[in-house]
């Protein structure tokens, strides 16, 4: 017979499992992610063709800051004593993922700062003085930026991996594949944004890459499931709480279903010649995007619930 | 170097948690939290039952999975063992609650992790923890676990049975327990 045990003198927060990170770290993590994405994708757009890419690289610009603003927003609310954050910036420790990802995102929110100066209507640029001046520093640091977002994308979209995977005491983060499941997931939701906010002729080419990095988050979130599944005892009971309850619900439904296999079908079948009616058209990428967003609330919360 | 540790015979301990509240007291812990806690464990079926009673607190771990997490080294270890939380440092990001294996921080109301201390103003005077001070069954002991001439590590070495609390992610507990009826892991059912 199992022991009975009582434990007395308890605290809530850690027991029976943490409730240290909430909805605000899960929403930051789907917005980091989503802006390294944006980062990535308006590079590579910028290295192909400026003036055929046009709408999509002057939305990611236009979108990566506000983003990442509400993002650094609510990490600053999940502080327990917000008015020592500068404390970030007194030191830059390489044990410590959360360090690196303080620094790399001060840099990233320049470099957006200066990409969405850019690209205001020039109605806007031309009345602002301040707006004026970033724009012109813009365009002079134009090659830097595109170089720094080279580096700044991929850093910012995994290094959030490895701030889970770095913390061996949660079995489901415990995984090497959790940093480029992030990246994966931030690449593919921050393409399925920018398809989603172009016209019609202008998805038409971003429709492949989309599948191809759909189908490789897939890819990669099935290896990560499976890493874990045939790992530990530890790790193998940590992947089925994304089964179970609630959570599970947001992970097969949200994460898979929906944010998976939903978009790979509606890609698939543009690809083939059947799009969707235009009423629906939007509609896979929207999930995408939602599917996204549904995996770090999943891999957060049943994280926190996994123990060793 | 001196390293401290503690040893905590279960068979003295009694569950009155008298320690409990000798740290809530000393160390100001607000209501509600605890650095300290005491797990009660029975096994069996009635009426053949067997109990136990494990006062549970930090471990100041010698590999503390705490410590490298720390994005401003709020959290650290000092010369002679003790991890400590420097609360001007601490942001509250909660990293460090979130990496300790055995659930051993906790979140002050004021917004900075605190947790076990083994009372480190104390120990500076040359006292003991308070927990050991007004442990009426003389169960805990504090002392370097270096010297082998301190009173902890006589007390490990002349126990019938002594174990470390159990290693997880890769932590090295500075905490032995003595005299155990369960063998490792069967405290962990919750």
């Amino acid at each position: 017979m199992p022991p009975e045990t009582e434990i007395i003198g308890r605290n809530a927060l850690v027991i029976p499992h943490p409730e240290t990170w909430g909805w605000e770290v899960a929403v930051y993590l789907f917005l980091g992610g989503l802006v390294a994405g944006l980062l990535i994708v308006s590079a590579v757009l910028r290295v192909r063709s400026r003036e055929r890419y046009a709408r999509a690289i002057r939305a990611a610009d236009l979108l990566g800051f506000p983003l990442l603003a509400i993002g650094m927003l609510l990490l600053w609310i999940d502080l327990g004593q917000r008015w020592n954050a500068w404390q970030f910036y007194t030191t830059l420790r390489l044990s410590s993922p959360m360090s690196w990802g303080s620094w790399i995102l001060v840099v990233a929110f320049a470099v957006l700062v200066l990409r969405a100066s850019a690209a205001l209507p020039a109605g806007v640029i031309r009345r602002l003085a301040p707006v004026r001046w970033l724009t012109w520093l813009a365009r002079r640091t134009d090659g830097a930026l595109d170089l720094l977002a080279l580096v700044l994308g991929p850093a910012l979209g995994a290094y959030t991996g490895f701030l889970l995977s770095a913390i061996a005491a949660r079995p489901l983060w415990d995984s090497p594949w959790l940093p480029v499941l992030f990246l994966a997931s931030g690449l593919d939701a921050a393409a399925a944004l920018l398809w989603s906010v172009l016209r019609a002729p202008e998805r038409r080419r971003l429709t492949l890459p989309l599948l191809a990095l759909t189908a490789a988050e897939l890819t990669v979130l099935a290896v990560y499931v499976l890493g874990l599944g045939t790992g530990t005892a530890a790790q193998r009971e940590a992947v089925a709480l994304l089964t179970q309850g609630t959570i599970g619900a947001i992970f097969i439904v949200g994460t898979v279903l929906f944010g998976q296999l939903v978009a790979i079908t509606a890609g698939a079948l543009e690809l083939a010649g059947r799009e969707l009616p235009k009423r629906l058209e939007r509609i896979p990428a929207v999930l995408q995007i939602g599917g996204s967003l549904a995996l770090r609330i999943a891999i957060v919360y049943a994280g926190l619930r996994s123990a060793l | 170097m001196t390293r401290y540790g503690m040893a905590i015979d279960l068979l003295r301990c009694v569950g009155c948690d008298a320690c409990l509240v000798a740290c809530a007291t000393e160390n100001e812990v607000p209501t509600g939290a605890h650095r300290l806690r005491m797990r009660e464990t029975v096994t069996g079926t009635f009426p053949d039952l067997a109990g136990e009673f494990r006062p549970e607190q930090c471990y100041h771990c010698d590999e503390a999975p705490c410590i490298p997490v720390c994005p401003t080294g709020a959290t650290y270890r000092t010369d002679d063992g003790i991890v400590l939380v420097d609360r001007a440092k601490c942001t509250g990001c909660k990293a460090c609650v979130t990496a300790c294996p055995y659930g051993m921080r906790y979140v002050h109301p004021s917004g900075f992790v605190d947790k076990c201390t083994f009372c480190a103003h104390r120990v500076e005077q040359g006292r003991v923890p308070a927990c050991v001070e007004t442990c009426p069954a003389k169960a805990r002991v504090f002392g370097d676990l270096d010297d082998p001439s301190s009173l902890v590590s006589k007390t490990i070495a002349s126990a019938s049975r002594s174990e470390t609390a159990p290693v997880r992610a890769g932590a090295r507990p500075k905490i032995v327990y003595l005299n155990s009826r369960f063998t490792k892991g069967e405290h962990d059912a919750a």
